[in-house]
């Protein structure tokens, strides 16, 4: 069995990845909308999303969408796989719970 | 580190609600330039029936022909973007949901010899009446949308008189396009 992942673990980190896995692969998630969904505040998602991004987890890109400035995120290949090994790691605390 | 099986459930248990919070903004992103096209296309054609009366029934034809087209670009533009293979399929679904109830609309609007201002009705109803089924599935703001809809278009139907057309291009093809901007928002 895959062990935890120290980075992944941390509860804002999870709903980040949750989320970000649930998109396509190529599919950027606008910081906005993130935040929304994940219920954060700006400096808590951003301190959050450096986090992940330093372990390879997720792309953080800079762009303007028009005349603003958008910050938009998604989860990188290794980030979806050490999110479906933490998810695989939780389930089986309970699985072997529950037997 | 060590995790307790209760600590294990909680967690799952938040992924499991951030992750259903994601699929209804995903979907609602995915489909609201479907949305925004066909407001945009009711719009014009209720206008057209307004001020250029004659030519209205082609008009519309040329507008739906155009829809239908659009609707196959915008999936086809999707699916290229698109490398994920289990996603990729989801997309050719809008148009061919698109062109089912085209089929099953015409039919019965066709079976059914409703008047001008039931079959003006007729098609923004079903619309709505999709939306809410959707919703039931994706998520409120659907069924909230579809259910403005059908209020706007039946109050046009019983109040609006001779502007009808017109209510029908603000009320419905204004309400779609708003509806389509508020999903992206």
């Amino acid at each position: 069995m895959a062990g935890p992942d120290e980075i992944i673990h941390q509860s804002l980190r999870l709903k980040i990845m949750a989320v970000l896995n649930t998109a396509a692969r190529n599919e950027w998630m606008a910081f906005t909308r993130l935040r929304e969904i994940v219920g954060a505040t700006d400096g808590n998602l951003g301190a959050h999303l450096e986090t992940l991004s330093k372990a390879g987890y997720v792309a953080i890109e800079k762009r303007f969408a028009g005349k603003r400035p958008q910050t938009r995120v998604r989860a990188t290949p290794e980030g979806r796989r050490a999110f479906a090994g933490h998810v695989a790691y939780l389930r089986n605390i309970l699985d072997s719970e529950t037997f | 580190m060590t995790v307790k099986p209760e600590e294990a459930g909680a967690l799952l248990a938040d992924i499991a609600g951030v992750e259903r919070r994601a699929r209804a903004f995903l979907t609602y992103n995915r489909i609201s330039d479907s949305i925004l096209l066909w407001g945009a296309i009711w719009f014009a054609g209720n206008c057209a029936t307004h001020f250029l009366a004659p030519w209205s029934g082609w008009i519309w034809i040329g507008l739906d022909l155009f829809g239908l087209a659009a609707s196959v670009a915008m999936a086809m533009g999707a699916r290229h973007r698109d490398t994920d293979a289990s996603t990729a399929h989801i997309n050719w679904r809008i148009p061919a949901v698109v062109l089912c109830f085209f089929a099953f609309g015409s039919l019965w609007l066709h079976l059914g010899q409703f008047s001008w201002r039931a079959e003006a009705a007729f098609w923004p109803t079903f619309f709505s009446f999709a939306m809410i089924l959707f919703g039931l599935w994706v998520g409120r703001a659907l069924i909230a949308a579809g259910v403005t809809l059908a209020a706007l278009t039946l109050a046009g139907y019983w109040l609006s008189g001779s502007y009808y057309d017109l209510w029908m291009a603000i009320g419905g093809g204004g309400t779609l396009i708003g509806i389509g901007l508020w999903l992206r928002r």
